[in-house]
């Protein structure tokens, strides 16, 4: 098996405001996402070969985003081949993902990935919540919601690793406070423990500032050959890593061997990118990460499964502040899902766009010196699925 | 020797005390000395899965024996076009060579299946048929009756051998009686002029059967160990009894204060209970009434020690008391809830459902023949051993360990929290499903859960039917 590192590189990356954008339509986002991306990496709409979109939930927004053609009606984009991609909350990784594997067989030398997504023109319960329970199996395994999915990961992790709320709150004022820096964010202000305790419980034992929240957005990247990169930008970032693992589907609570304290997803895709990275001590060598906080104990897990520590580690990892931005490994320094909320197809590239900025120093007050290598971690489902990219700088 | 083989009964795990129904309606209880409480079936219960759980109780007293028609009696069946018994057949995994039929139309009902049991069991095509009956009656909202009613079921196996009570004698009247009725399309019981109905009707009618059963089987009174007869409201009861010459410890207590009038289902759990504590030998009475009324003279063997020696007590339970008259109103459809029972209709497809039926109603989930692996649900490579269509039918245990839940108050249910639950079953594989009959504060990891069936949705106007986890045992 060949190997993806060193073969593509990211040019240029745009991201709309992440929000209740309830004056802008979804192709009013993807436009503004990819021209942002365009201006960055300083090309036309006319130089790009082929085209991805990620959208994962089209039902919410009336199908738009169902088929590549919303994303060639949004740019008027008619003249290049675009598919689609879903693959629940790792679309947009995966998008970007499918795209990166086109450019590095050489059929295209530029093509421009986009992840969107409108989950407000429709009520919040209409949106994700009404998802879920429409959809699915008309009886087995119904009942669900996302946090009512999630927390069975907290309900067994509490009991195995005898920790509680609090350890969780860290891990939602550390996003917060990295959310207050970012001007892209849903969130944009600071919580404090006690405000996270008093908040409602949406599913036990996750409360309101467990979860991310309901919201718009759209972001792009622009990718190339990594030997044509150097002639549209001074500092393109390659991929070094991209895996993609999908052990246990959709069937994770009703297999007798899910422990859930661990996804293996994680595991196994993180592994498949360390490996084309060559990454043997991710602690060591990565130096920013944006990971997918859907849900607090979603990031405490990872932390673990990532092997940024041990198995049960996850609590001092946090409580000794290595996760913040002035911390040895700064982790969701956007303010992750929790702050910038998590339109679903966008939020992916959205991580693509944090590291590709932090590595390329211009992260702004959210800069992490001598960031040399970045990771994106995007999870979909309840772990059915899970995307982990590797991108490093050219420097 | 023809009879009743086993027993059961199963009321549902919500009491509702009288004095807060009162209370809501600003009056004193319709049983002023001692209000006691009724029985009310959870939001996801109706008459079928109250019916479901006393079959499977009853069935479970035998194992490995299956009878050969399952009949379900009841006034509040769901549906008045699909067939309950077999809904009950499939979910107590029975095979489908096999005999259903639904008794509706009278609070007799129960009585009517029981007799028509007996009837095919003596008439050869079966060897042993399940009755089981369950009511879930609403009276309207207000209406005294509302105090009174309860919502329970009880099952009764009925074949040859091993009897622990033979049918000596039974005597039926049919006669037209406005007493309470129901139209098709009305959720509400009705009746009319009430002492009319109490002294012209339920007393006349049920004197008459007693009467006629007696002389017929050449019995005297004094004979009769005990008499289950099934109480309406207290007055009538008691009138009854007076008319009857029958001393009050010859009656065996009608649950009145403890569960309430259980219509089609109150003689079959009056005389489960009688049959706990029956002694080899003693004559029991057995009388019931609506549109006319029965009457069976039942012998009790010796058989019934050896039945009780294995099988569990405490048929009724305790029940917890239900938080308020709202909740009742609640859980019955009764008033718009702040999350409306159907709010969302979720995603059906009735094919798929036809298609799963074995596994979603009998819970079967597969095993590899290759590696041994339980998996629910069905599939057809193995995730274990990626084995093709090695796979044969597995029944799935119903009680298992609770791996990990959560308590959902987002999901658009009728109850918040949705609990929801993994469960690993005895016998392998892992369920998971929502919980049922639990306090929120209950769950616990490594807790005994067990599975009953219950409603989950009516997408497209059919009751959705699946299996939720209980507490196996209730601190109370």
């Amino acid at each position: 098996m060949m190997s993806i590192r060193d073969k593509v590189a990211i040019i240029g990356v745009g991201t709309t405001k992440f929000g209740e954008n309830f004056t802008q339509s979804y192709p009013d986002m993807i436009v503004e996402a990819a021209y942002l991306a365009f201006q960055d990496a300083k090309v036309a709409p006319s130089q790009i070969q082929a085209a991805w979109l990620g959208t994962c939930f089209p039902d919410s927004g009336g199908y738009q985003g169902n088929a590549g053609a919303s994303l060639a009606d949004a740019l008027s984009l008619y003249n290049v081949p675009i598919s689609r991609v879903a693959n629940y909350c790792a679309t947009g990784t995966d998008a970007f993902r499918n795209a990166c594997f086109a450019v590095a067989s050489g059929v295209y030398d530029i093509v421009l990935v986009v992840g969107a997504e409108k989950m407000r023109d429709v009520t919040p319960r209409e949106s994700l919540v009404g998802q879920l329970a429409e959809t699915g199996h008309p009886v087995v395994g119904k009942g669900v919601t996302a946090p009512g999915m999630f927390a069975l990961f907290a309900t067994r992790y509490f009991d195995v690793f005898g920790i509680g709320r609090e350890t969780l709150a860290k891990v939602a004022m550390k996003n917060h406070r990295h959310g207050s820096l970012n001007p892209d964010a849903h969130f944009q202000k600071e919580i404090t423990l006690e405000q996270y305790l008093k908040a409602p419980m949406v599913a036990d034992p996750l409360g309101l500032y467990d979860c991310c929240p309901q919201t718009d957005g759209a972001a792009a990247a622009v990718i190339c050959r990594a030997d044509l990169a150097s002639t549209f930008s001074q500092e393109p970032v390659l991929v070094q890593g991209l895996g993609l693992a999908n052990p246990v589907g959709d069937e994770l609570p009703f297999d007798p061997e899910s422990d859930f304290i661990s996804f293996r997803a994680t595991k196994e895709a993180a592994q498949q990118a360390f490996d084309q990275a060559g990454i043997k001590d991710p602690r060591e060598e990565i130096d920013v990460a944006e990971v997918h906080d859907c849900f607090t104990i979603t990031e405490l897990v990872t932390y673990e499964d990532l092997g940024f520590c041990p198995k049960g580690e996850g609590p001092r990892f946090i409580e000794e502040g290595v996760p913040f931005l002035e911390g040895e490994l700064p982790v969701n320094t956007s303010g992750g899902l929790k702050s910038c909320g998590h339109p679903i197809g966008a939020s992916g590239l959205r991580m693509i766009g944090e590291i590709t900025n932090q590595l390329r120093g211009r992260a702004g007050r959210r800069q992490v010196k001598r960031a040399q290598r970045g990771l994106v971690h995007n999870l979909g489902g309840l772990g059915a699925v899970t995307s982990v990219i590797v991108l490093a700088n050219s420097g | 020797m023809i009879g009743i083989l086993g027993y059961s009964a199963y009321v549902p795990s919500f009491r509702l005390p009288r004095d807060e129904i009162a209370r809501a309606w600003g009056r004193p209880p319709v049983l002023p000395q001692s209000a006691g409480e009724r029985a009310v079936a959870n939001f996801d219960e109706d008459s079928v899965t109250l019916a479901t759980e006393a079959a499977l109780r009853c069935l479970g007293h035998f194992e490995g024996e299956r009878p050969e028609g399952l009949y379900f009696a009841s006034t509040t069946g769901p549906d008045q076009e699909r067939q309950a018994a077999t809904i009950i057949a499939a979910a107590a995994d029975l095979p489908r060579e096999i005999r259903t039929a639904d008794f509706a139309g009278s609070l007799r009902t129960g009585t009517s299946a029981f007799l028509a049991a007996l009837d095919a069991v003596k008439g050869g095509p079966a060897w042993s048929i399940l009755v089981s009956a369950a009511d879930c009656r609403l009276a309207e909202p207000g209406e005294t009756a509302e105090e009174l009613i309860g919502d329970a079921a009880a099952a009764l196996l009925v074949g040859e051998g091993g009897a622990i009570a033979t049918v000596e004698a039974a005597y039926s009247i049919a006669e037209e009686f406005p007493g309470t009725w129901r139209q098709s399309g009305n959720r509400f019981i009705q009746s009319d002029d009430e002492k009319f109905a109490a002294t012209y009707g339920y007393q006349r009618l049920i004197l008459e059967a007693m009467r006629g059963l007696l002389d017929k089987a050449k019995v005297s009174p004094k004979q009769i160990s005990k008499v289950v007869c099934p109480a309406p409201d207290l007055g009538s009861y008691t009138a009854l009894a007076k008319a009857s010459g029958i001393p009050l410890a010859l009656l065996q207590d009608p649950l009145l204060l403890s569960v309430g009038f259980t219509g089609a289902a109150s003689p079959l759990l009056l005389l489960a209970t009688c049959l706990e504590n029956a002694e080899p030998g003693q004559l029991i009475l057995l009388l019931s009434y609506g549109s006319g009324a029965d009457a069976m003279l039942l012998s009790v063997t010796d058989e019934i020690e050896s039945y009780r020696s294995r099988t569990p007590r405490d048929l009724i339970g305790k029940g917890r008391p239900l938080p308020s008259y709202h909740t009742y109103l609640r859980y019955r459809d009764l008033v718009r809830s702040q999350r409306g029972l159907w709010e969302i209709e979720p995603f059906s497809s009735l094919t798929m459902l036809w298609r799963e039926r074995q596994q979603n109603l009998a819970l079967y989930g597969v095993k590899c023949t290759k590696c041994d692996s339980v998996v629910f649900p069905a599939r057809r490579v193995c995730p274990k051993c990626q084995t093709k269509d090695a796979f044969e039918p597995y029944k799935l245990g119903r009680q298992g360990k609770l791996v990990t839940y959560s308590k959902d108050r987002l999901y658009p249910g009728p109850e918040s929290p949705t609990i929801m639950a993994v469960i690993d079953l005895e016998g392998g594989g892992r369920l998971f499903t929502q919980m049922t009959d639990c306090d929120p504060a209950a769950p616990r990891i490594g807790m005994d859960v067990t599975l009953t069936l219950r409603k989950f949705h009516e997408a497209k106007g059919y009751t959705h039917y699946f299996w939720k986890a209980k507490p196996l045992r209730v601190e109370l």
